[in-house]
């Protein structure tokens, strides 16, 4: 995520309730399913942002998480890129239709 | 200023004997009480120690399947069990001794008790069987066995009975004592039984038009959101319910075994009142961080939870300067001498003043809970659990312990068995849980998320170390503690008779500085208070509540496999 972005989340559960906190923000969601929950954030600084699940969800708790990494606007640029991803604008580099979708 | 008429001046009349009946039923609650709070409190270290990675667990897997298990039964025993049955058992003991007459009519409360117990045993099955790790929050959809919530039921419905038993007694009490004030130690504990009732009005619904017939498979899925709301409806005037028993105790008991009295009866009337008007519509303070609550309605409880701060300012005040009669009594001087000069070798009041010690921070904490903005740094981290083990598991437990030093014995005709032992009880218990609570505190602003096994979890960064090892250290001193506390209670069940019966403590019942006669009789009538009560629920929950109501969605139906 290119740093200085304003973000929209929009997070909901299809099984069970579960947390939504992205550490050292003001991002913290209740996901309740039924409901979308919904948050707008700046990220305005670089760094690595580690998320997690907050609320007990069953066995696999404790392995829900990941990382929200925020870089300057050129990495974001070149990381789209290589991605080959659609969603960046870095258009069709392959034949595989299956890519992005 | 109300003249006294001349039958009120008369000296208090003699107290009351309990009859050898009337002991053994209220010993029962204790003992129901003392055995849930001795077994839910050892999974306590489990999960402590588990978080620098000793997972003892894996040693029990024969029969508890997983940390998320013993932290169900954790939960389940000490918030809901041990506060429930020993409240209810000191709400019998305030009644009659403080009116100074049996129960109205004992077989109500013997049912209730009964139904009560029969819920425990329900509740209990599925949790052993490890069909109901749901924790004791049981957000749906996470589905437990229908015995789980019919249990729990039962437990609430059994207390609703006993309260009913408490109520026709006061009701028969005021018929003879027209004009005269209800003592402060049996309408203060009965207020708490209304504030109560109106309370788990929220979990009922809940349970018995939702939890129940999905999981007896008659409807298909829950409307989870909704399912919150009214859980929260019970669930933080939940934490008053288990606290107002020990203000009970620091206002009219305390004072006495301190060799002082009551500084204010007004004041501790008020403050009991208060609570009862504002204990419930607050819930949505647990929802902050939810979607389909507006956030006008989270704001509004926000400012209403600021309002149940207010009543706790008049205990802090109150009490403290009761303590400082006593301590001033008993010759202490200067700004501090006081509290030196206070009997902090009797195990029951040093219970009690480290308890209060600790609900200091467990109460600026929750402040902070309370703020719709900070709130969303610390919901659902380690915090939140850090804080309710300041306020529950110290200000109120420990209050409890302090109360049954007295009340055990009593109840059973003997001394307490290892005075000195207590006493080292209470400080372990406030030295273990500063240590624990402070690490939780900790790890939970560096983002550490509660009910997660962080021992075997694969994102811990090494900057929670320090608080995972200190909270592992809290959980060891705190484990020594609870030993200490078994022991002093077996030993004192297992003590012969006292010799002499004046060896047998009594019941600590202290006398206000004022004669309670001269308290305004406003603060003597449940009516008005009640009325106050539904109104401002009307106003902060009704809308909100009718506009979830009539949209409700039972489109969730949780996993459709085990999940734990």
């Amino acid at each position: 995520m290119p740093v200085g972005a304003k973000v929209t989340m929009y997070v909901t559960s299809i099984d069970v309730q579960h947390g939504f906190k992205i550490t050292d923000t003001n991002i913290n969601m209740q996901v309740v399913p039924g409901q979308v929950s919904k948050l707008e954030h700046e990220f305005d600084e670089i760094g690595e942002f580690p998320y997690l699940c907050t609320e007990y969800c069953g066995q696999g708790h404790a392995a829900m998480f990941g990382t929200v990494k925020v870089v300057s606007a050129a990495d974001a640029e070149a990381a789209n890129a290589d991605s080959g991803d659609s969603s960046g604008g870095a258009a069709a580099d392959s034949t595989d239709t299956t890519v992005g979708g | 200023m109300t003249v006294l008429e001349p039958e009120v001046r008369q000296a208090t009349p003699p107290g009351y004997e309990l009859t050898k009946t009337e002991r053994r039923f209220i010993g029962y609650h204790f003992l129901v009480a003392i055995v849930a709070v001795s077994v839910g409190s050892i999974f306590g270290p489990l999960q402590a120690f588990e978080y620098s990675g000793l997972n003892l667990y894996q040693y029990i897997d024969p029969v508890f399947k997983s940390y998320y298990q013993g932290l169900t039964l954790h939960g389940v025993l000490n918030a809901l069990v041990w506060t429930t049955f020993f409240i209810v058992g000191f709400t019998n003991l305030t009644t009659i001794k403080g009116l100074k007459r049996p129960l109205a009519k004992p077989i109500i409360n013997k049912v209730g008790f009964w139904t009560m117990v029969a819920g425990l045993v329900m509740a209990a099955i599925p949790i052993l069987l490890n069909q109901a790790t749901v924790l004791y929050t049981f957000y749906p959809p996470l589905k437990a066995s229908w015995a789980f919530y019919l249990g729990l039921t039962l437990v609430v419905v059994g207390s609703w009975i006993e309260g009913l038993g408490f109520y026709l007694t006061l009701a028969a009490w005021r018929k003879d004592n027209r004009g005269v004030r209800s003592p402060f130690i049996a309408l203060a504990n009965i207020i708490n039984m209304a504030m109560w009732q109106i309370a788990t009005i929220g979990v009922a619904v809940e349970i018995l038009t939702m939890l129940l017939p999905w999981s007896l498979g008659i409807t298909d899925g829950t409307d989870p959101e909704l399912a919150r709301s009214y859980f929260w409806w019970t669930g933080h005037p939940l934490v008053y319910f288990w606290l107002l028993p020990a203000y009970t105790s620091w206002y009219g008991m305390l004072p006495k075994q301190a060799g002082g009295k009551l500084f204010s009866d007004s004041l501790a009337r008020l403050s009991f009142w208060m609570f009862l008007l504002v204990s419930v519509p607050v819930g949505f303070h647990h929802q902050f961080a939810d979607p389909g609550i507006p956030q006008v309605w989270k704001w509004i409880h926000s400012l209403l939870t600021y309002s149940v701060f207010f009543p706790s300012m008049l205990t802090a005040f109150t009490v403290i300067a009761s303590l400082e009669y006593a301590g001033r009594q008993r010759g202490g001087t200067g700004l501090v001498g006081w509290v030196r000069a206070l009997p902090w070798n009797d195990p029951s009041v040093a219970a009690q003043l480290l308890a209060g010690i600790l609900f200091f921070f467990g109460g600026i904490g929750g402040l902070t809970n309370a703020s719709y903005n900070i709130n969303l740094v610390i919901h659902n981290t380690a915090w939140v659990p850090g804080h309710f083990h300041l306020t529950v598991a110290s200000a109120v437990t420990l209050s409890f312990f302090g109360i049954l030093y007295w009340a055990v014995p009593m109840l059973m005709g003997k001394q307490l068995w290892r005075p000195k032992l207590a006493v080292f009880q209470a400080w372990s218990w406030f030295v273990g849980m500063i240590v624990f609570s402070n690490a939780m505190h900790m790890l939970g602003l560096l983002g550490a998320p509660r009910r997660t096994p962080l021992g075997e979890a694969l994102y811990v960064p090494d900057e929670w170390q320090g608080n995972l090892l200190r909270t592992s250290l809290g959980g060891g001193i705190l484990l020594v503690s609870l030993i200490s506390f078994i022991a002093v209670m077996i030993g004192t069940a297992r003590a012969p008779k006292a010799t002499d019966p004046a060896l047998v403590p009594e019941m600590p019942i202290a006398e206000p500085l004022r004669h309670p006669q001269l308290t305004p009789v406003w603060l003597d009538r449940f009516k008005p208070w009640l009325i106050g009560a539904a109104v401002l629920l009307l106003i902060s929950y009704g809308p909100q509540m009718i506009d979830q109501i009539s949209n409700i969605r039972l489109n969730a139906p949780g996993a459709s496999f085990k999940l734990w």
